[in-house]
């Protein structure tokens, strides 16, 4: 091998550590959520919860989103269990009727408007189609924050190159639109952004 | 093997760092968060977080009153759609009403009071206080009262609302005052019937319900011309003659979106309606096809011995001599004039477009005619009377300014000119206007939102609150069967150092009160009126009034997105009337309407095209329509932009223009650059320019002019601008 070529090689390799390991390190920062919280205890036999018994669309429409710091303490008005996180909730934000500062991994700019009522119920697309399923998760993922953008990894896909395995990775403009195609959905500007 | 650190290898590793980060999402990646932190950096407007509500109120844009059910976050409206089952639009929105809450982000919109100064394509804003303008216009009022100075004029971009009365009113007990309206405004075409009857025939509108034929000269009767659920009720049944709807003909020099929707297009040459209304009333008497008793009795310029009558005016418009003036073949005429009388009840719509101006005051007389020969206006016919929405009667008391067209006044006249574009209307060319100013002494000021339309003509501008800012009333459409009002309530807040209409003019005229006095005023006299039906919002449905039972109830529905519709009342028998109106020299004005004679209608000249202007109501005012709207319009094409000309390619190939080129159009007013677009759906020898906003410019307290097609009209005696000469050249 000449070593002009290697020259060249090296440059090349160097940019692809750069690009594909080091750039998405530096891209996004990983932030932990306030307060640790288990979809398995909530959705789990011993409360036997649904999704929408948090995350509920109300008959005009509208979507609950994350519940309220009120939703919450209907229940751990006191602590019910053992664990550190419940206690730390109840004292640092129920008694203290802090809301909580949740970091969402879903959040989309203000510009773009989208319905969950059309989506689920009239679409009766399933909530994990878009958000994965972490029903049964133990814990909360840390949120990972892009520090250009503000949003989280999520909207983007976890994989830096854009490749998604899963129907849920990804929340950009582009999967609504591949999606609304892949349904045969009209795909209108004004839909979305009002 | 040593690597040695050159120039060279310094560059080829550079080179494979390059490639390299081609194969990485690196670049691409960034590229498109960059694109995202543009669209959320710290200058960009942003909703505060917060709880998601929703609100109710009507939409101002224009006059057909849609009801709005707001989607807020922490109280600032995000979306907007409409309210179902509301009368006037049953759930939809048009384009500009769904981005009407984008409005008071405006990038031309004004906070604080300005004084403009022009410069050749800029207008320099510098900050003023409004006690400074209010003295000036105070000042100026004073003079006015006095016989040989200018008049006090005020133009009201949006007639028929509450605070109009107010203006009249104040307008009548200054003396001098004179209260202006766009040519375009509908309350002009009534008119023209008033002077036919020769006193108030009471407002009317169409009950579209009965029509089994409309026939619209330019009236965009298909697209935004009445209100959402009109059109969609004509657009679900035309074609059905006979059945459930009307079957539409619609006569247009433009393949308009109405002509492309109609059951029937006829194309006309520019400028030549009355002609066609003349030849269609000349085929309606020859063939005997209209209520003979019902004209012999009542009109009064029938026939007429010694003098030139009506029958005379139109005997001259035979079909082959019509079909010469408006280039409509005489079968077309023949046929349509025996189809409005076979499928009645007919009814004949004048009106024009908004953006292309007015059919003037002679057509519409026109049209009024062949409504009168098809008995449009009986008790059976399409054309209803109403009752006038009931006002406070101090009003009535002290006396209204009569309505006057900006060209029924004589020019030169005005010396202090005073325009509420707070509620933007139709557009009307500055140079019309400008003439009735006294040259170099007037003084123009402006109550408007934005730096839009006419308010960049205006030496000040005081700023009014944006749309869904204002709490405003919405008019009675032309095309309501009924009486309505409804209240447009703010659903923002408006920014310090605005001020309503009626807040200015009540310093003005040192006359106390607020607007919302004022509103709350109208709503009680509705209330003792003890007539017709509530809309709701809150439950989508329809109460008799006397099932409120309070004053303050009503203002409470119609605050929330409500409409009051008065109870429809028995037409009142046509009285005695002359079909060419009353003027000394009607023969002779209705025959040169007829038969095109007029200062823009000159002959033939090399290198000139007739110039047609044209815009939908609601889409042709700068602060009417989201820049967003503007912006998505033209990109996609669905409206197309005023620095577009659309051209025949016969026209094209003469004017030795290509598709795509850039063409030069010049009048005495001034020039504008223009994209050369050609279209085989044109009509030779004309070009179709839209009159709509453009993307405007600002640096500092410079701000680019619009440049819109109406600044290029060279004024003349006509009221109307649908058609005008320019020079085009090839840029």
């Amino acid at each position: 091998m000449q070593k002009g070529a290697l020259w060249f090689l090296s440059g090349f390799g160097l940019a692809l550590l750069i690009g594909w390991y080091a750039f998405p390190q530096l891209l996004y920062r990983s932030v932990d959520q306030p307060v640790q919280f288990s979809h398995a205890v909530h959705a789990g036999e011993a409360v036997g919860m649904t999704c929408d018994g948090c995350h509920a669309v109300s008959d005009d429409g509208r979507f609950a989103g994350i519940p309220t710091l009120e939703q919450c303490a209907g229940c751990h008005v006191d602590v019910l269990g053992a664990s550190e996180a419940e206690k730390y909730f109840v004292e640092e934000y129920v008694r203290q009727e802090r809301e909580v500062p949740w970091h969402v991994y879903a959040r989309q700019p203000d510009n773009a408007h989208f319905s969950h009522a059309d989506h689920v119920k009239v679409g009766e697309i399933a909530c994990e189609r878009c958000h994965g399923p972490h029903g049964t998760s133990e814990t909360l993922r840390p949120f990972e924050e892009n520090r250009i953008t503000g949003y989280s990894r999520d909207i983007w896909g976890v994989n830096i190159s854009g490749v998604k395995s899963n129907p849920w990775e990804g929340m950009k403009m582009d999967d609504c639109v591949a999606c609304h195609k892949e349904n045969n959905r009209r795909s209108a500007c004004l839909a979305c952004h009002k | 093997m040593p690597l040695t650190l050159t120039r060279r290898n310094v560059l080829k590793f550079v080179g494979g760092s390059i490639a390299g980060m081609m194969v990485t999402p690196l670049p691409w990646k960034l590229l498109d968060d960059v694109a995202i932190w543009t669209q959320n950096g710290p200058w960009i407007p942003k909703v505060p977080r917060g709880p998601i509500t929703t609100a109710f109120s009507t939409c101002a844009l224009c006059s057909a009153g849609c009801g709005i059910q707001a989607r807020c976050v922490n109280t600032i409206p995000y979306a907007l759609s409409g309210i179902r089952n509301h009368p006037a639009n049953n759930g939809t929105l048009c384009p500009s009403g769904v981005a009407g809450h984008h409005l008071a982000y405006h990038p031309l919109r004004l906070k604080s009071p300005v004084q403009l100064f022009r410069r050749e394509e800029t207008i320099e804003v510098q900050p003023v206080s409004s006690e400074e303008i209010l003295g000036k216009i105070s000042a100026a009022v004073a003079i006015s009262r006095n016989a040989g100075e200018g008049t006090l004029a005020l133009l009201d971009q949006r007639p028929g609302r509450s605070v109009s009365l107010f203006y009249r009113n104040q307008l009548a007990m200054h003396g001098r005052g004179v209260y202006l309206v766009s040519p375009t405004d509908p309350i002009l075409i009534t008119q023209c019937l008033d002077e036919m009857v020769g006193t108030s025939f009471g407002p009317v509108g169409y009950n579209l319900e009965r029509v089994r034929t409309v026939l619209s000269f330019s009236a965009p009767v298909l697209d935004g011309w009445g209100t959402p659920v009109q059109t969609s009720k004509m657009l679900a049944h035309r074609g059905s003659s006979g059945q459930k709807g009307a079957r539409v003909i619609q006569i247009d020099s433009r393949y308009s979106r109405s002509a492309q929707l109609a059951d029937q297009w006829i194309p006309i040459k520019p400028n030549t309606e009355a002609a066609l209304a003349f030849g269609l009333a000349h085929v309606l008497l020859r063939e005997g096809l209209y209520d003979k008793a019902l004209i012999q009795s009542r009109a009064l310029d029938f026939q007429t011995k010694g003098k030139h009558s009506y029958f005379d005016l139109v005997g001259r418009f035979t079909p082959d001599h019509t079909a010469e003036c408006t280039g409509v073949s005489r079968d077309v005429i023949v046929a349509t004039a025996r189809a409005l009388a076979a499928q009645g009840p007919s009814l004949v719509i004048g009106d024009g477009d908004s953006g292309g101006g007015p059919l003037g005051r002679e057509a519409e007389m026109a049209v009024w005619g062949i409504n009168i020969l098809l008995g449009a206006l009986g008790s059976n016919g399409a054309i209803v009377h109403h009752r006038a929405v009931p006002a406070p009667k101090e009003f009535s008391a002290n006396g209204l300014s009569p309505v006057q067209g900006v060209s029924d006044i004589p020019d030169h006249s005005i010396g202090v000119l005073l325009i509420d574009a707070s509620e933007q209307g139709d557009p009307l060319p500055w140079s019309l206007l400008e003439r009735k100013l006294i040259p170099d002494q007037s003084l123009v000021v402006a109550f408007s939102p934005t730096l839009t339309g006419l308010a960049q003509h205006t030496h000040y501008i005081i700023p009014t609150p944006a749309h869904l800012e204002a709490l405003t009333d919405v008019p009675t459409m032309l095309s309501s069967a009924t009486g309505t009002f409804s209240v447009s309530s703010p659903l923002l807040r408006r920014p310090e150092g605005t001020m309503d209409a009626r807040e200015i003019m009540g310093k003005i005229f040192e006359v106390e009160g607020t607007l919302e006095e004022l509103l709350k005023q109208r709503t009680s006299a509705i209330f003792e009126s003890r007539r017709g039906r509530v809309f709701k919002a809150s439950t989508g449905s329809s109460v008799q009034l006397t099932e409120l039972g309070s004053s303050d109830e009503l203002w409470a529905e119609l605050t929330a997105g409500g409409m009051w519709m008065d109870d429809p009342v028995r037409s009142k028998p046509l009285p005695e009337f002359h079909f060419m109106g009353r003027s000394p020299a009607a023969y002779e004005r209705m025959l040169d309407a007829g038969e095109g004679i007029s200062s823009s209608n000159e002959p033939d000249a090399p290198r000139k095209i007739t110039v047609l202007p044209y815009g939908r109501r609601a889409e042709v005012g700068g602060a009417q329509l989201s820049p967003l709207m503007t912006k998505l319009y033209q990109e996609s094409g669905l409206h197309r932009s005023s620095k577009v000309a659309v051209l025949n390619p016969a026209t094209a190939k003469e004017f030795n223009v290509a598709n795509g080129g850039r063409g030069t159009l010049v009048t005495e007013r001034g020039t504008q650059e223009v994209t050369i677009r050609v279209d085989g759906a044109v009509m030779p020898g004309v070009a179709e320019i839209a009159v709509s906003p453009e993307p405007v410019g600002q640096a500092g307290t410079e701000i680019v002019q619009e440049q819109d097609i109406l600044e290029l009209i060279v004024p003349d005696q006509a009221p109307t601008w649908r058609a005008f000469r320019a020079t085009l050249q090839k840029a």
